[in-house]
């Protein structure tokens, strides 16, 4: 350090300690945010998960309500006619591949012609060869799906009015935050609630993808 | 007696200043018998012209911003682009220079301060129209830092108050973007930006800008110790609060600002209110509780005003 810059630190001690603060902060924040990612390992596993478009006013969708469950290792789509008057919704079953971290939708041959009144019909999805669906919250690795919604525009946003306000579906495990892109329209929760179905995992015997 | 005495003594007063700056007695003689800078009728007139200036400039500028904002969905990305961002660059080009030309250097300051909201909101503009999806904070990080970098820029060169303001404004939602992008809790950004702002307040006394000074302080204090009692709320530590006001009125008196003595008493008071109003409202009743709070209201209102008549404000004229 030269005799010069030591005694501008000296003499602005307050202002360059007024920019120290934020930045150690921000540093140390940013240190623990970087941590996980050395030490905590990737997703191993694929995640099913169910997304509702609410405000989906194509008259081209099928007038039924979906639930999607697991049982026996596999996922079940049920789907029951919707009442006449009432708004329909659509429900997209959604895989994210752990290798490749994308998120695509997942098509389900379901029934276009129930009429209200008709016994609710169930379909099986296939699921890859050698794996099944356990509906569990966190997978055998750790990770678990969590949603963080009202993410708004940050404050120089929200003075320039630029009321924008989105959300965030993630993956998380011990600190390490793995961000899940959604297909379309599925991205924002104010649009769209999204949870999850379950874990894809080996069958016994099979080896982990 | 006593007159003559105070004369003689201004008289000693003069002749020390005028020693001390070499002046000579034609000097002071020619200065104290020149015609005062302006008259009283002057002065209300200037005044008067002055006032009139802001106002015509405010409705010139609000009638651009009603005929853009009608304009609005008529134009293209481009054109949004150039009418906000492409104005505010224009407008901070004129600041720079006014700040050149004595005739027009009274422009500089509302020129610069028309570049710091419409560039802001131009770069903005152009995040919203090119941008393609992401996260809103990363551009309003962009956008604050790039402001702060050019105003701090700004100041370096003209040593003006004005560009240091801005690019303390900028620089602080910099640092809360930054942080709230980290996903920080809002109390420890208060905490830390309150922190920050306080320190750049007390350096920012110590030079020639000290005028900016009281927003700073009000704004720092204020934020520092909403954050500090939101960590300390109903916690066993929640007294550490008082401490903390009481440490800011120490402060006021050696730092000789009535804006953090303003703040630490507003601080005591909120927290006395809330105390009575959180632990005595049901045992005693709210009218005693309220009775006892007016009391001490009253008590520390005096309280204030002595320290800042007998140290704060005897300090600083001292």
């Amino acid at each position: 350090m030269t005799p010069g810059s030591g005694r501008f630190l000296r003499d602005n001690a307050f202002l360059v300690a007024a920019v120290s603060l934020p930045l150690v902060v921000v540093a140390f924040f940013l240190l623990s945010t970087a941590i996980p990612r050395w030490t905590v390992p990737p997703p191993a596993y694929d995640l099913l998960l169910r997304a509702n478009d609410l405000y989906n006013y194509n008259q081209a969708t099928p007038r039924v309500r979906v639930e999607y469950h697991v049982r026996d290792g596999k996922v079940e789509a049920t789907a029951r006619a919707i009442p006449a008057n009432t708004p329909v919704t659509r429900t997209a079953l959604i895989l994210f591949d752990h290798a490749t971290l994308i998120s695509r939708e997942i098509s389900v041959d379901l029934p276009d012609n129930l009429v209200e009144g008709d016994a609710p019909r169930t379909i099986v999805v296939d699921t890859p060869p050698g794996q099944r669906v356990v509906a569990q919250a966190r997978a055998p690795d750790g990770y678990q799906l969590e949603t963080r919604s009202q993410r708004g525009p940050g404050i120089v946003g929200e003075l320039f009015g630029m009321n924008r306000y989105n959300s965030d579906t993630m993956l998380t495990n011990r600190g390490r935050v793995v961000s899940l892109t959604l297909p379309v329209p599925y991205q924002n929760q104010y649009i769209s609630s999204v949870d999850a179905v379950g874990w894809l995992v080996p069958e016994a015997g099979a080896g982990q993808r | 007696m006593t007159a003559i005495n105070s004369r003689t003594r201004a008289l000693e007063d003069i002749a020390a200043i005028a020693r001390q700056h070499q002046l000579s007695a034609a000097e002071v003689a020619a200065a104290i018998g020149a015609p005062p800078a302006a008259t009283e009728d002057n002065r209300a007139r200037a005044v008067l012209v002055r006032v009139l200036g802001f106002l015509g400039g405010t409705f010139v500028f609000a009638g651009i911003g009603v005929f853009i904002g009608l304009q609005w969905g008529q134009m293209n990305s481009a054109a949004r682009v150039v009418v906000t961002l492409g104005s505010g660059l224009a407008t901070f080009a004129l600041a720079m220079l006014a700040s050149r030309e004595e005739r027009f250097e009274k422009a500089t300051t509302p020129l610069l301060l028309i570049a710091a909201v419409l560039e802001p909101g131009g770069m903005l503009v152009a995040f919203q129209e090119y941008g393609s999806g992401g996260d809103w904070r990363l551009a309003g990080l962009i956008t604050a830092g790039a402001m702060a970098v050019q105003f701090g820029a700004t100041f370096g060169m003209l040593r003006r108050s004005t560009p240091l303001f801005v690019a303390l404004v900028f620089g602080t939602l910099f640092w809360w973007t930054a942080l709230d992008l980290l996903e920080v809790g809002n109390k420890e950004i208060a905490l830390v930006l309150g922190g920050s702002m306080l320190l750049a307040a007390i350096g920012i006394d110590r030079t020639g800008h000290r005028d900016i000074t009281p927003v700073w302080y009000l704004l720092g204090a204020s934020a520092f110790l909403y954050g500090f009692f939101d960590a300390v709320e109903r916690t066993p530590f929640e007294i550490a609060f008082v401490a903390a006001a009481s440490a800011f009125v120490y402060l006021s008196v050696m730092l000789h600002t009535r804006t953090l003595l303003f703040v630490a008493t507003m601080a005591i008071l909120g927290y006395t209110a809330w105390f009575t109003g959180e632990h005595f409202a049901q045992s005693v009743g709210w009218p005693l509780s309220l009775i006892a709070f007016g009391m001490f209201m009253i008590a520390l209102s005096a309280l204030a005003f002595r320290i800042d008549r007998d140290y704060v404000r005897v300090r600083k004229s001292g």
